[in-house]
């Protein structure tokens, strides 16, 4: 069953490689260009496939940027052999488990609403995207027994593949709890950083202007995004700084600054709904205030923005710390708006 | 008067107008990253059979992938409304092409592309190289390697639809 899907698969790509291949060309007769537009319509598969191999036509221009392969002892190496038009490696051994994958073939001759419903099942990978607004928490599970929990205002792309486990934190804080799976590496990208794990627990934020990681437990590599030049899609980068449970890595443009974090509760307290700080300045507290609430605290005194605040405080509500603030005659009373409240200094 | 022709000409060049370079580029992170299967082809689909095949006929290449880069914009657009009220989210969002993870899995994939191409027979091989990396014609291939052009396009057909099987294996 598998092995006819397979083959229905296998032959799309064969029409879609030659249709692009015949449409690449100078001079494409009315009949032809009729033909491929027939063929595209005939099933959403056929159009997947099609956009795919646009892809990876597209990518074949920049495979060899450097220009190492030579194509003279190519042809060379091939004039020693027969002449053959199937690829003369043998496939990959099977896996051990069948793999979900491609299994689409049956569609393309049925219907079209099964036709469209067999796209979702189309992929080899399995990619989801999981986002949270302001004020917003949400935990996932992925199908390896990973954890997520994404903080307010977040977004992650999440890409399972038999190779890899990969996360990409477009933007937001996330905790990851990572299922032991040492055939399959964990990892994680920000704009700045690569974390990678195997088996561990840690969160990354991700900031404007660096990326945070705070292992809590086990340890994680660390790279800058733009050092990480991945020499496979597994292993870990071989420039990357461990990290481990009980340290943060600040990495910013030029470099990764670690330390020791002296209350790892404070770093997960927002799953809990609770912000907790310690002497942090009134700015950072504002900030992270700011974060998780559409009422906005607006500071606008250096003065203030200096002092230095500890307490345990409840995300979603900023109103608390405003009262707080009052009561320690640290601000005037404050004017609650629809959108921002301003925090002024007490005179 | 205005024929139906006329109507879907100007409709397709609004369209390009409107979908420029970069959102091709951002068409193409967004399919290489697998998820046209899920929802951009199925939207694309469906607004290919509402298409009328005059201008699709014309050049179907380009129509179906500004077809797809128009959706691909769309959705963008929809991400920026939800995401209004957070500047910074939005500077991200226009600024996704750039940003260096989308770099990094780049070079993933062509590093994984390259593994792929070293597995055809070198013939396959040399003939995309040459037409792809060295932009050399279909013609140009044949003359250098005393082919006929329907040969050289075999082979060019046989080493992408066996690149993109591979790749799915992988």
């Amino acid at each position: 069953m598998d092995n006819a899907r397979d083959k229905n698969a296998d032959a799309v790509v064969d029409e879609a490689s030659e249709w692009l291949v015949r449409l690449n060309a100078p001079e494409v007769s009315l009949d032809e260009r009729r033909a491929f537009v027939a063929w595209l319509k005939r099933s959403p598969v056929h159009l997947a496939e099609y956009l795919r191999l646009e892809c990876t036509w597209a990518d074949l221009a920049d495979v060899d940027r450097s220009k190492t392969l030579n194509v003279q002892a190519l042809l060379a190496a091939e004039d020693a052999n027969v002449i053959e038009l199937t690829p003369h490696v043998s496939a990959p051994a099977p896996s051990m488990t069948p793999r979900p994958k491609r299994r689409f073939g049956m569609a393309i001759a049925a219907s079209l609403v099964f036709a469209v419903a067999a796209l979702f099942s189309l992929q080899a990978l399995f990619v989801g995207r999981y986002s949270t607004d302001i004020g917003e928490q949400r935990t996932i599970r992925l199908e390896d027994g990973s954890t997520i929990a994404l903080n307010t205002n977040t977004a992650i792309r999440v890409e399972l593949t038999d190779t890899l486990r990969r996360v990409n934190l477009v933007q937001g804080e996330a905790l990851f709890n990572v299922a032991k799976d040492s055939a399959r590496p964990f990892r994680v990208l920000s704009d700045r950083a690569v974390a990678q794990a195997v088996g561990t627990s840690f969160v990354v934020r991700r900031n404007a202007d660096d990326t945070v990681i705070t292992v809590i437990e086990g340890q994680v590599a660390v790279a800058r995004a733009d050092q990480a030049r991945l020499a496979s899609n597994t292993d870990v980068p071989a420039n990357a700084l461990r990290v481990s449970a009980g340290e943060r890595a600040d990495v910013v443009s030029e470099e990764i600054q670690t330390s020791p974090v002296p209350n790892l509760a404070a770093v997960t307290a927002w799953k809990t709904g609770r912000l907790i700080f310690e002497g942090q300045a009134l700015s950072e507290v504002v900030a992270e205030f700011n974060r998780y609430n559409r009422v906005q605290l607006v500071l606008e005194d250096s003065l203030l923005s200096a002092e230095q605040l500890s307490g345990v405080f409840d995300a979603s509500d900023p109103q608390a710390l405003v009262r707080f603030l009052e009561r320690a005659n640290v601000i005037e009373p404050a004017q609650a708006g629809d959108e921002r409240i301003i925090l002024t200094p007490r005179r | 008067m205005q024929t139906e022709h006329d109507r879907r000409e100007r409709w397709f060049q609004d369209l390009v107008a409107t979908v420029g370079g970069d959102l091709l580029r951002f068409l193409r992170s967004r399919l290489r990253h697998g998820d046209v299967a899920q929802d951009l082809a199925q939207e694309v689909y469906l607004r290919l059979l509402r298409m009328d095949d005059v201008g699709l006929i014309r050049n179907p290449r380009s129509f179906v992938i500004h077809l797809a880069a128009h959706a691909a914009h769309e959705w963008r657009m929809l991400a920026r409304n939800r995401l209004q009220h957070s500047e910074e989210a939005l500077e991200q969002l226009v600024a996704e092409a750039a940003d260096p993870a989308e770099a990094l899995e780049e070079d993933d994939r062509l590093h994984e592309l390259r593994q792929v191409l070293a597995t055809l027979s070198p013939k396959c091989q040399a003939v995309l190289l040459m037409h792809r990396r060295d932009g050399m014609t279909y013609q140009e291939i044949a003359d250098h390697m005393q082919l006929s052009v329907a040969m050289v396009k075999k082979y060019m057909a046989k080493g992408l639809a066996a690149c993109q099987k591979r790749k799915a294996e992988q």
